[in-house]
């Protein structure tokens, strides 16, 4: 028996899904989370059920993606039973897609999730009421909790045996789209008792985090919080990660004799993998881990709402904060998340911001020459510096792509609690991005390297760079730790100190040229991995693109720093 | 047609209609007045929705927002960032570029 789960986005579907099925759907409180569907199978009361996961709609003849999806995936498999899932808070968006499947004539159930909140917000649902006027059961659920979940699905169970619509279906005249919206409002008005709308606990809380002041002073503090939490957790595992593989790694070239190509190549394979164990597993994962949390709480659409001004002012909505804020742990999700934005002009822009946004590998970079040489507030500095010159950027950009868009409209979900299932299925959805795309290119790229390293190249792609490096006033020997730095970034400082012989800084390095070379790394020329998924999101073109203006934006800035340094 | 504008508050149209000469005086304050955007909506006041631009009514629709709707503006961010409006239960985010194409009419003043 097939059942499939429909509803509107943000109804609870994948809460649903994920109560009976396991791990596997991707759920969050914002928009379109399931872009796929999830099939999974299920053993109800004896009986296997597949239970698909659709798409999030609000209706069927949409023009998204993730409607034709579902409207295709219905009319094409053999469904046995759909689930009509609605947000009990959020009724009459929920019955209008109902409508729209009455006329499908498969077993239909109307699920009423969320009843826990609607019952806080003082609705009362006549849910006997509603079923004998559309004709088709109507159950209460509470996902989150598991509440109701059984009952629906014996239920589900039950109709599907039958096979047959049982009762007398609404069959009044539910065709156009405005018809279905007016009726829907009137089946609330008739069987929905709005108690008082009291000023909830959301609309205290919304009070504060929305405030004109207050909502930035907390956005502040919750961003600390959040980067303190991922780069405490990270700097708790990462040192003994990377012992761990200094361990393995004299083992590993014993089986080779060493100083050959082929033990290079193998140890630069290594450091790959150390690389991206360093970078994911103390880094990524909990800042994956937090920013769903922050998702699913409710927090991140309220904190597009507090920035869509300031976005604005840079060409962007409030939605496009997210790859920022992700862009300071990793470009590469990063620009994977740029997805969530509707426009292919915003996914553009977003993504060739986000692209300047120093990476935690910079951070690297910016902290073990800036901050260690020339103290925190140089680093601060850089930082600022930073932020000004992707406000430029993404001012110039956005008016050579005037916007033709109707611009932000984005729904603002009450708060829920997050489950741990859900931040935690969704954590790993996301790094295993990673891990399939970006990991496999450190790899390579580290075996790469070893081998320039082993032919001693270095000399080669100093004169190379010697243009770029003349230019803005550094050594020669910098040109080799800059093309290293586009494979793996953090790579431009180790490769520095061994272009230049010392790991002590200040004795080749004048502290304006410290501050140029790291003005001109926190910009220059996205990594080998966010290359890969830039090319994936946007294709080749806008790659180049994207990978040329870097470069330009890098010289420009890092000559200004070197004038704004000499001036101070 | 003539059109004789004395003032930003009063224009008068003159146009011949079946060989009669009409004379039509117009309050552009009772026409503004009719026509006010959803930017113009206090916070904490209600107005219904009476015409948007149909690209944009497509997109409205997906958030629950039809025409003929009543919505309440909740919060406005500072600095010219969005509106935050209800409507049917649901609260959705407007920018001031959106708010601005929506016309609404204000409801009787008790709301």
């Amino acid at each position: 028996m097939r059942v499939a789960l429909i509803g509107p986005p943000n109804c609870g579907k994948s809460t649903l899904f994920n109560q009976v099925a396991g791990y596997k759907a991707e759920t969050g409180n914002f928009h379109g989370t399931t872009v796929t569907f999830t099939e999974s199978r299920v053993r109800v009361a004896g009986e296997i059920i597949e239970l698909v996961d659709l798409p999030g709609t609000y209706t069927l003849e949409g023009g998204s993606p993730a409607e034709e999806e579902a409207a295709r995936y219905l009319a094409s498999h053999d469904v046995d039973v759909i689930i009509s899932v609605v947000d009990a808070t959020h009724l009459a968006a929920g019955l209008e897609l109902t409508l729209e499947l009455l006329p499908l004539k498969k077993p239909l159930l109307l699920a009423l999730n969320m009843m826990d909140e609607a019952v806080y917000a003082g609705l009362r649902i006549d849910g006997q009421g509603l079923s004998q006027r559309l004709g088709i059961p109507v159950l209460p659920v509470v996902a989150s909790k598991g509440r109701g979940v059984k009952r629906l699905f014996l239920k589900c169970l039950e109709l599907g045996r039958n096979g047959q619509v049982e009762g007398e279906r609404y069959a009044g005249e539910i065709q156009e789209m405005a018809v279905r919206h007016a009726f829907a409002r009137e089946l609330v008005q008739i069987h929905v008792k709005q108690g008082e709308r009291r000023y909830t606990w959301r609309d205290r809380l919304d009070d504060v985090l929305l405030h004109p002041i207050w909502g930035y002073v907390v956005l502040s503090v919750v961003l600390f919080l959040f980067f303190q939490m991922v780069y405490g957790i990270g700097k708790l595992i990462e040192p003994p990660l990377l012992a761990l593989f200094e361990l393995l790694m004299p083992v590993v070239v014993v089986l080779f004799s060493e100083g050959t190509i082929l033990s290079e190549v193998v140890l630069g394979g290594i450091q790959g993998i150390a690389a991206g164990a360093a970078i994911v597993l103390p880094y990524l994962f909990p800042f994956l881990f937090g920013l769903g949390f922050l998702e699913d709480i409710g927090y991140l659409p309220r904190i597009a709402f507090l920035m869509d001004a300031l976005m604005h002012r840079i060409g962007l909505h409030g939605k496009a904060i997210v790859p920022f804020i992700l862009g300071y742990g990793c470009n590469v999700p990063a620009v994977m998340s740029t997805r969530t934005l509707e426009e292919p002009r915003d996914r553009y822009l977003a993504a060739m911001l986000a692209t300047l946004v120093p990476c935690a590998a910079r951070l690297v970079v910016v902290f073990g020459l800036v901050a260690f040489y020339l103290g925190p507030f140089a680093a601060l500095g850089l930082y600022l510096f930073n932020m000004l010159v992707i406000a430029v950027t993404g001012r110039t950009l956005s008016n050579m792509m005037p916007e033709d868009t109707p611009g932000f409209i984005m729904e603002v979900p009450p708060y829920r609690m997050p489950t741990w299932r859900n931040m935690l299925s969704k954590s790993w959805f996301r790094m295993r991005e990673f891990i399939v795309e970006a990991w496999p290119l450190l790899i390579v790229g580290s075996m790469i390297l070893a081998v320039l390293d082993y032919f001693n190249l270095t000399f080669l792609l100093n004169s190379m760079l010697r243009p770029i490096t003349w230019i803005m006033g550094l050594p020669a020997e910098t040109g080799v730790a800059l093309i290293f730095g586009i494979f793996r970034k953090e790579l431009s400082l180790v490769m520095l100190g061994q272009a230049l012989g010392t790991m002590n800084f200040d004795a080749v390095l004048t502290s304006t040229q410290m501050l140029v070379y790291a003005t001109f790394v926190m910009f220059y020329m996205p990594c080998l991995a966010t290359l890969a998924v830039l090319k994936r999101e946007l294709g080749m073109k806008a790659m180049l693109v994207i990978a040329g203006l870097t470069v330009i934006i890098a010289l420009t800035s890092s000559l200004l720093m070197g004038g704004i340094a000499a001036i101070l | 047609m003539f059109i004789l504008s004395f003032s930003s508050e009063f224009t008068i149209f003159i146009f011949d209609q079946n060989d009669v000469r009409h004379l039509v005086v117009c309050d552009l304050r009772v026409i503004k007045q009719n026509m006010m955007n959803l930017m113009d909506v206090p916070v904490g006041q209600s107005a219904r929705l009476t015409s948007v631009a149909a690209l944009l009514q497509v997109k409205l629709r997906k958030h629950g927002l039809h025409v003929g709707d009543r919505v309440r503006v909740l919060r406005q961010a500072p600095l010219g960032g969005p509106l935050l409006v209800e409507a049917n239960g649901r609260e959705v985010a407007l920018g001031r570029g959106v708010a601005k194409k929506i016309f609404v009419e204000v409801e009787c003043a008790s709301h």
